[in-house]
């Protein structure tokens, strides 16, 4: 069991080390293009004119369950020192 | 047999881990307990801002990992190289004082501080604590940082695109390796497991393609070689701020992970197996209080080592990452602290490295110093004489795939921090490209003067600096918080003084020169033309005073806030929900 736990607490850490700085930026450059289509969709609803079309209506239901997660990026606080780059 | 293992590194890095030991397990712990109280039970942003972008609750051990990987740079390699001019002795002691008692503090501490207010980053944090002003200042001061540490490290890829013959190519086979796995993960969605495979090998490749066409010579644009070096790095620069990220910085820099890594872990091994390899200490334990060229043993000492005793980048790293992704508070401490002081027995082991290297190369302020105490600590267990030239370029390019990369991501930042600052007045200024532009041609300036020592006491200096604000910030909300701040209080008033010393030890540097009292610090070709040269002195000097001048606004008024805290004369709360 403790083999076991060491085993997967090395996998973790050679993730952290290599992979997850990859897997994160990945994932918040995914979130930036997803937030711009949600806009797309969403934004007639929002009081943006954009003429969103019947066949973005029929995008909606695939919307849902980022909506919270939008809502949340769009509407916290932000500052610039959050952008700093991580290496120094 | 005893004799021998003393006169190896390995004896003080065993020393330093057990220093290490006692302030993670000790020290850390009971702050930990005692002062932060951590409870499993607590919610944490990472789960209360659940969006799987930003706030996102992550293990404990991917987490350490990536704390580690995102402080470890050039900052505990390159600093012992100033320190140890003062002798290995003073280098040391400092690495492990400043881990046990000021960098592990600052780290978990700024974590904590995020957790405890929403996930916070900094600006906000110091905006709760002295307002607007305070926050702007910080962003000024920023600014002034950032072409600090843009100069430092354009000219140190210059530097080392000259002196190592080979490291240029080997640094275009990565960014080639690093734009071919862009397009295999992005466009072609290939295994993950494979295309790291397909990086390492193309990587050593290129590194050994380096070592054997050894192109170009040294010298090879002549007088002007670092010159011409800059503008060709900023080129690579410029293209990596403006195109998207997952196209140019993102893949260079996982490819760069792990000849940058697979460095850092070659040398704390090397360092800790000397007496097996029988690698000896060479330099001097003590050499002299005050060291021509690089000035007084205090404050320059504590500025020299930066990153590896304590660095105020961090805090920013932990309050703008990692802190957003904390599962629970108990994991601060592995994480904070741990990688913290994972990074001091890295700066420990790169002293290592200048330890059995040639006095003469310190006394010359060579560089090429780290790259051949590297070469010698892991020669003896990677191939003997065989190998050296490999691993001559291989640490040469260590060097300059660590700047470069950390350098791509500072350009880049500039020219965001720009758009931000410039919004709304002067916004072509904040333009993508006038603003990197700017934030390529003004560091390129100053480090035409040559004089990388004092570059990086400034670097060092100011980066201290913001340590200092963090610590004072630690010790405001602690003391917010009915809670003994001294354990932050203390390190925040000696980092303080040590710093503004510092800068103000700059700032008297390059006033001889500017007002005539001295030479103008200058290297071929720089020397030929004294006005040129004058002039660069006189901005340093002004710049040094702007640092100082917002440095001294910055601390008074994180002081002024937490004695007020102390007298009670603002509310006194717990920051936590």
């Amino acid at each position: 069991m403790r083999w076991e736990e060491f085993k997967r607490a090395a996998k973790e850490f050679l993730f952290g080390l290599f992979y997850f700085d990859l897997y994160w930026e990945t994932r918040k450059e995914a979130a930036k293009l997803r937030d711009a289509v949600n806009l797309l969709i969403m934004g007639e609803l929002l009081g943006l004119p954009l003429m969103t079309t019947p066949i973005m209506l029929r995008l909606l239901p695939y919307l849902l369950p980022e909506i919270e997660g939008w809502k949340q990026r769009q509407l916290r606080e932000r500052d610039i020192t959050e952008e700093v780059p991580e290496t120094v | 047999m005893q004799v021998a293992f003393l006169e190896t590194p390995s004896l003080w890095i065993i020393g330093a881990l057990v220093a290490y030991g006692f302030a993670y397990y000790v020290y850390a712990k009971w702050v930990d307990e005692h002062i932060w109280e951590v409870s499993e039970k607590k919610v944490t942003p990472a789960h209360m801002y659940l969006d799987g972008v930003e706030y996102f609750p992550v293990s404990r051990y991917v987490l350490y990992g990536f704390q580690f990987k995102s402080i470890a740079a050039l900052g505990p390699i390159l600093g012992p190289f100033i320190a140890v001019a003062y002798g290995w002795l003073p280098a040391l002691i400092w690495i492990v004082i400043g881990n046990m008692f000021i960098g592990w503090v600052q780290d978990y501490s700024t974590i904590m501080l995020t957790v405890r207010n929403e996930g916070r980053s900094m600006g906000p944090l110091v905006y709760n604590a002295i307002g607007e002003r305070g926050r702007k200042i910080l962003l000024a001061y920023l600014l002034f940082y950032l072409l600090i540490i843009s100069a430092v490290f354009i000219y140190l890829v210059s530097l080392f695109w000259n002196v190592f013959p080979g490291s240029f190519i080997a640094t275009i086979g990565i960014i080639i390796t690093g734009l071919i796995v862009g397009e295999l993960l992005y466009k072609y969605k290939a295994n993950i497991f494979g295309v790291t495979a397909l990086a390492i090998i193309l990587t050593l490749i290129s590194v050994g393609v380096g070592t054997a066409v050894a192109w170009p010579p040294k010298d090879f644009f002549g007088p002007w070689s670092i010159q011409v070096w800059s503008i060709i790095l900023a080129i690579i620069l410029f293209v990596g701020a403006i195109v998207p990220l997952p196209k140019f910085i993102t893949p260079m820099n996982f490819v760069a992970v792990f000849p940058a890594i697979g460095g850092v872990l070659l040398i704390i091994f090397g360092a800790l197996i000397s007496p097996a390899t029988g690698m000896k200490l060479i330099q001097p334990a003590f050499k002299g209080w005050y060291v021509q060229n690089v000035g007084p043993i205090f404050p320059i000492l504590f500025v020299s080592i930066a990153c590896g005793a304590i660095s105020g980048w961090h805090s920013l790293v932990s309050t703008s990452t990692t802190g957003k992704q904390l599962d629970v508070e108990t994991d601060a401490r592995p994480v904070g602290a741990g990688a913290m002081l994972t990074e001091g027995l890295l700066a420990t082991s790169a002293l290592a490295a200048y330890m059995v290297v040639s006095p003469d190369l310190i006394a010359k302020g060579k560089i090429s110093a780290f790259v051949n105490g590297a070469t010698l600590l892991t020669a003896p267990f990677l191939g003997g004489d065989a190998s050296k030239a490999y691993l001559l370029t291989f640490f040469s390019i260590f060097l300059v795939i660590y700047a470069i990369t950390v350098q791509a991501l500072v350009t880049r930042y500039w020219r965001v921090f720009s758009a931000e600052l410039f919004r709304g007045s002067w916004e072509w200024l904040g333009n993508k490209y006038v603003a990197t532009v700017i934030g390529l041609i003004l560091p390129i300036i100053f480090a035409l003067t040559g004089s990388w020592i004092n570059l990086w006491i400034y670097f060092g200096g100011s980066n201290q600096l913001l340590a200092a604000m963090a610590l004072t910030l630690v010790a405001f909300y602690v003391a917010k918080m009915n809670k003994p701040s001294w354990y932050s209080a203390v390190p925040a008033a000696f980092m303080t003084i040590v710093t503004l010393s510092a800068l103000l030890w700059e700032i008297y540097t390059f006033g001889l020169s500017t007002f005539g009292i001295k030479k103008p610090l200058a290297k071929p070709p720089l020397t030929q033309y004294p006005g040129a040269a004058w002039a660069l002195n006189a901005l340093f000097f002004v710049i040094g005073i702007v640092l100082f001048v917002l440095g001294i606004y910055m601390s008074y008024a994180l002081w002024s806030a937490y004695f007020k805290v102390r007298k009670g004369e603002v509310e006194a709360k717990a920051v936590s929900p």
